[in-house]
C-alpha cells in the first residue's frame, strides 16, 4: 500500500517536474517492496515465484528499481516518469486486491537456473518499460520534431537492451525447463507468448530499419511491444493451464 | 547469383518472415494438423533471408559481433531442426528392485532419426523416497538408479539420469507395486509385479484388475494406511510395508501378507513384497549442449554489438540526418 502511494507521489512530482524527488520515490517504493518480499520470504520460507500476488509484488520491485536507477543515470528517460508511475500504481492496486495466500513451491523450483531466468525477466520488463514510457509520453504530449526524434531513438536503444535481456530470459528459461519438466521448449501458452514478444521486438527493430515509419508509428510499435510483454507476464500464466505449477 | 541473393536479403522480407512466424504460432495452436509446418516454413524463409543477408548485405561489414549474432541465429535454427529430427520423448515406469523394461516405454513424440528405447536396457531402479509437507505438499524426490555407465546415482526433481544420450527425469507419478510370483502347476515360477494407481494422488483407489497367465480374473487391493495431512512425512516402500493385499476371485476375498501364497486356476500366486514404482519422463535430445552454447554465444555477441556503441550511435545520427532532410531513417542496420 505504502509503495503504491510512493509511486503515485512519484507520478505527481514527475508531472510537476520535481525530478530529483521522483527517483527517490521510485527507489523508496522499490525498497518498501523489497522489505515486503523479504518479510514474506522469511515467514513462508519460499520466494515470490508462484501466485499472482507474488509475481505482481516482485514485478513492481524490479520495475521501480530499474526505472529509478535509469531515471538517475539517464536524464532522457525522465519524460516517461508519469507513465511508469501510472503502470506501477495500477500494478500496486492489482496486488492489493490479489490473494496473498501461500501456494506451495514445486520441488523443481530449487534449480539455480530459475534465478537466472527471473533476473533476465526483470531486466527485460524493466528496460521494455523504460522504452515504452518514453514512447508513450511522446504520444501523449508531442514534442518538437528534433526532440521527438532524439527521444524516440533513445526509446529504441532501450528496446534493443530489452531484446538482449529477453533473449537471455528465453535461453535460461529453456535450461531450467529442461531440468524441471524434461523439455526445453514445448510451445505451451506462456512459452508461445514469450516467443511472440521476442518476435514482436525483432520485427519492430527490423521494420524501423526497412520501412519508412513515422515517429508516431515507431512509438506505437514500442508501446505495443510492452503491452504484449505485460500480457505475457501478468496475464497468460494465470488464464492458461498454469504449466509452472506442480503436482502432488 | 548476387542479384538473386539480394532479392532474398531484404529487411522487408525479414519483417514479413517475423509476421508469418507469428501467424504460424497461432495456427500451430489452433490447427494441430498444420503443425509443425506453420512454424517450420516461416523459419525456413527467415533462414533463407538471413543466409542471403549475411552473404551480400553491406551493413554487416565492420560489425563482426552483429554478423556473429546473426550466424548464431542461423546455427540455432539448424541445430534445433537436427534436434527435432533426432528426438524421442516418452514415459516409462520402473519398479524398485527390478530392471527397467524398455518394452513398456510409451512414446509421446517420435522423430525419423530417433534411437530405439531398447538402448535403455541395463538401467535398474533402487530405493525411492519422496518427502511431503502438510497438506500433501510434495517436496524432495530421491530415486536411486543404476546405469551400467555410472553405477548407482540419485536422481529426482531437476536432476536427471543421463545414459546413452537419454535423460531420465522423475515425475510426480509414483505409487506402490505388489511383487508376485506366479507358480504354474507345471513349469518354472515367474516373478512379476502388479502396479497400483498413483499414490497419494489416488490413495483411496488402490485397486487393480489382473488376469493370470491361464486367463483367470483377479482383483487386487492394497490396504495402504491413510497418509498424515497435518505434518511432514516421507513416502517410501515402508509406507505400505505392512499393508495387506486383498485378492478377490469370483466374489470370494482373501487377504495376503508378504510371503503368503494362494491357489488359483492353473497354479498359485505368492505375494513376495510391496515395492514402490516411479514414473519417469524420458527425453532424447542430442543437440542440447550445442544449442545452449550457440545461444549463449549469440547473446554475448549481441551484447558486444550493443556495448560497442557504434550500432546505436550511427543509427541515431543517420536518423537525425534523415529527419532533418525529411527522408526515411533506414540508412543503417
Amino acid at each position: 500500500m505504502s509503495s503504491t502511494a510512493a509511486y503515485a507521489c512519484a507520478g505527481v512530482l514527475a508531472v510537476r517536474r520535481y525530478q530529483q524527488l521522483v527517483a527517490v520515490f521510485f527507489l523508496g517504493g522499490a525498497g518498501l517492496c523489497a522489505l515486503l518480499i523479504g518479510q514474506r520470504w522469511v515467514e513462508l520460507d519460499q520466494g515470490p515465484f508462484i501466485s499472482m500476488y507474488e509475481v505482481l509484488v516482485s514485478g513492481i520491485f524490479g520495475l521501480s528499481l530499474l526505472y529509478g536507477l535509469a531515471h538517475i543515470s539517464q536524464p532522457a528517460v525522465r519524460v516517461g516518469a508519469p507513465v511508469v508511475a501510472l503502470v506501477l500504481v495500477v500494478m500496486g492496486l492489482w496486488a492489493l486486491y490479489s490473494d496473498p495466500s501461500r501456494i506451495p513451491l514445486p520441488a523443481s523450483y530449487g534449480n539455480p537456473w530459475l534465478w537466472v531466468h527471473l533476473v533476465f525477466g526483470k531486466l527485460f520488463l524493466g528496460t521494455c518499460l523504460v522504452a515504452s514510457s518514453i514512447a508513450a509520453s511522446l504520444m501523449l504530449k508531442p514534442r518538437d520534431q528534433s526532440r521527438s526524434q532524439v527521444l524516440t531513438d533513445r526509446a529504441w536503444q532501450w528496446l534493443t537492451y530489452a531484446l538482449l535481456f529477453h533473449s537471455g530470459m528465453l535461453v535460461s528459461g529453456a535450461v531450467w525447463a529442461q531440468d524441471a519438466w524434461g523439455r526445453y521448449w514445448s510451445w505451451d501458452p506462456l512459452e508461445t507468448w514469450a516467443f511472440a514478444t521476442w518476435l514482436a521486438m525483432a520485427a519492430a527493430l527490423h521494420a524501423r530499419l526497412s520501412l519508412s515509419l513515422s515517429l508516431r508509428m515507431q512509438q506505437t510499435m514500442i508501446v505495443g511491444v510492452f503491452i504484449l510483454a505485460f500480457v505475457t507476464f501478468f496475464g497468460v500464466p494465470f488464464v492458461t493451464l498454469a504449466p509452472h505449477k506442480g503436482a502432488i | 547469383m548476387t542479384r538473386v541473393l539480394r532479392q532474398f536479403a531484404g529487411l522487408r522480407l525479414s519483417v514479413m518472415g517475423f509476421l508469418l512466424l507469428a501467424v504460424g504460432l497461432v495456427v500451430h495452436h489452433q490447427a494441430s494438423w498444420l503443425a509443425p509446418w506453420s512454424v517450420v516454413l516461416p523459419i525456413a524463409l527467415l533462414a533463407l533471408n538471413l543466409v542471403s543477408a549475411l552473404l551480400v548485405d553491406p551493413r554487416f561489414r565492420g560489425k563482426p559481433a552483429l554478423f556473429g549474432f546473426h550466424v548464431c541465429l542461423l546455427l540455432l535454427a539448424g541445430i534445433a531442426a537436427w534436434g527435432q529430427l533426432s528426438s524421442l520423448h516418452g514415459r516409462i515406469i520402473a519398479i524398485e528392485g527390478l530392471g527397467l523394461d524398455p518394452t513398456t516405454f510409451e512414446v509421446e513424440a517420435d522423430s525419423p532419426w530417433a534411437p530405439s528405447p531398447q538402448l535403455l536396457e541395463g538401467i535398474a531402479q533402487g530405493k525411492v523416497r519422496i518427502d511431503y509437507g502438510a497438506d500433501l505438499d510434495r517436496r524432495t524426490t530421491r530415486s536411486e538408479m543404476y546405469s551400467p555407465e555410472d553405477g548407482w546415482s540419485v536422481v529426482g526433481d531437476d536432476v536427471a539420469l543421463q545414459y546413452r544420450g537419454f535423460r531420465v527425469y522423475t515425475t510426480s507419478n509414483k505409487g506402490f507395486a505388489a511383487i508376485l510370483s506366479w507358480v504354474p502347476s507345471s513349469g518354472e515360477a515367474q516373478l512379476g509385479s502388479i502396479v497400483f494407481p498413483s499414490f497419494p494422488a489416488r490413495q483411496i483407489m488402490q485397486r487393480v484388475d489382473w488376469h493370470t497367465p491361464v486367463g483367470q480374473h483377479l482383483q487386487f487391493e492394497l490396504g495402504v494406511p491413510p497418509v498424515p495431512f497435518e505434518r511432514d512425512w516421507t513416502l517410501d516402500r515402508t509406507t505400505a510395508a505392512d499393508a495387506p493385499l486383498r485378492v478377490t476371485i469370483g466374489g470370494l476375498h482373501r487377504e495376503l501378507r508378504a510371503g503368503d501364497s494362494m491357489a488359483v486356476a492353473g497354479g498359485s500366486i505368492r505375494y513376495e513384497r510391496v515395492s514402490m514404482w516411479m514414473g519417469y519422463r524420458i527425453t532424447y535430445a542430442p543437440g542440447l549442449p550445442l544449442l545452449f552454447s550457440t545461444a549463449l554465444l549469440g547473446i554475448l555477441l549481441m551484447a558486444v554489438d550493443l556495448l560497442s556503441g557504434r550500432h546505436s550511435g550511427k543509427r541515431t545520427r543517420s536518423n537525425a540526418v534523415a529527419a532533418a532532410a525529411g527522408k526515411r531513417g533506414d540508412l543503417c542496420r
